[in-house]
């Protein structure tokens, strides 16, 4: 009991903190919006420590796991991030010089994250709980490579439909994507450092179902959102039948309009 | 909509995207894939993600009642499709244990699930990030695209 306690405090406590974190940032007052995002850094803190705190629950696992992927992740978001704001573009916020360090970022975070399923070498970070596999790695790295290849090999295809200023950007894609499906592939052919190829096998085939059930899932609750709107507003007054704006309304529409003209050194 | 995007060449761009899938399931030859467990992985995944999101759009529900003047039924609406997401989740993992997995109790269960839905949103909002990032840094200027 105490130890459920403990777990409860720890570990999901802080979750919900990060969950809650995320709500606040919908309300339009900066102090709720700054207090969520302290209130998400403490969770995410503290959760990210679970694995320390409360070992002996098994989703602490999954805590495990965000630590030792954190700094593959951090370098492949990071470096295409600086190599986005370091290109020819109106919106530019690094000197340019500093593109092939971030495309370079990148590649050795997804070098990084690929190296931890080929090899257990002791400076690299670990993919294992317990002395086994941790159960989450085998639900994330099928999970991120398949969505990978998915996506991108779909995007590279619509991009090139639009075809203007990106010629270029079809072919990244088809390129990475079709990297990470090979990896993939290889990965089902010759075993890892901590699962076999059978077993991985599984994973992916579990992979798929875990996507689909989870876009089908939030696919079904964004109609659901959208059918609880349109109910509510094809019941309310056409616009031709509403009273003309009083004052109040008036002004506010003004203060948006002041607030949204103009433009400033980013446009 | 893009002249250009037309209904065959999204179903083309879904064929794409479901390539992948198909590859592994090839080269399985139906020998590792274990379908049961795949079908429990999908319900459960659908059921999760579907409660869950519900839970965060009844939040963004409550924006929009203040945006109309505070009326009730749209978060309240809302709040019933994500108590009916709980309930069938209950109703499932309790019922002859058809969600179950490997899991010693229904609370450990649902539990599980939850953290299960972290960690493929967090996989697929990566590679989803990636895919962005990676559409915008190859943005050609606005000059060498007119010569």
């Amino acid at each position: 009991m105490e130890n459920d306690f403990e777990v409860a405090l720890l570990l999901w406590a802080p979750l919900g903190f990060v969950f809650l974190s995320l709500g606040l940032q919908f309300r339009k007052d900066s102090s709720s919006q700054k207090f969520g995002q302290v209130l998400g850094a403490i969770g995410f803190v503290l959760f990210g420590a679970s694995f320390l705190t409360v070992p002996s629950s098994p989703s602490a696992a999954s805590s495990s796991l965000l630590v030792n992927i954190l700094p593959s992740l951090g370098l492949m978001v990071v470096g295409l991030y600086i190599a986005l704001f370091a290109g020819e573009i109106p919106v530019k916020r690094f000197p340019s010089k500093l593109r092939p360090m971030g495309l370079l970022m990148f590649v050795t975070g997804f070098a990084l994250f690929e190296a931890m399923h080929w090899t257990d070498h002791a400076l690299l970070p670990s993919t294992t709980w317990e002395g086994e596999s941790n159960r989450f790695w085998m639900i994330f790295r099928p999970t991120f490579l398949l969505a990978m290849s998915s996506f991108l090999l779909a995007s590279g295809y619509l991009v090139n439909l639009i075809g203007q200023r990106i010629s270029q950007t079809s072919k990244i894609l088809y390129i990475t994507g079709s990297v990470s499906l090979v990896l993939l592939i290889l990965s089902v052919m010759f075993d890892g450092s901590s699962t076999t190829s059978d077993e991985f096998h599984n994973s992916v085939l579990l992979a798929a179902s875990d996507i689909l059930g989870f876009l089908s899932g939030v696919g079904l609750t964004i109609i659901v959102f959208g059918l609880t709107i349109w109910q509510y507003e094809r019941k309310r007054p056409g616009l031709d039948r509403l009273p003309p704006p009083d004052q109040e309304q008036l002004n506010t529409a003004a203060e948006i309009v002041r607030n949204n003209i103009g433009g400033g050194e980013d446009e | 909509m893009n002249k250009r995007i037309t209904p065959l060449r999204l179903v083309l761009a879904g064929l794409l995207f479901l390539l992948p899938t198909l590859v592994l399931v090839l080269l399985s030859k139906g020998s590792v894939y274990d379908s049961e467990r795949g079908l429990i992985r999908f319900a459960n995944a659908f059921l999760t993600s579907y409660t869950l999101a519900s839970f965060f759009l009844v939040l963004n529900m409550f924006q929009y009642s203040k945006s109309r003047r505070q009326p009730t039924a749209p978060w309240v609406s809302m709040a019933f499709a994500a108590i009916l997401g709980v309930l069938v989740t209950f109703l499932l993992t309790t019922q002859g244990s058809f969600l179950m997995e490997e899991n010693g109790s229904q609370r450990a269960q649902i539990l599980y699930n939850i953290i299960h839905f972290i960690v493929t949103s967090l996989a697929i909002i990566v590679a989803i990030g990636i895919m962005v990032l990676l559409s915008f840094v190859n943005l050609e200027p606005k000059e060498q695209n007119k010569s």
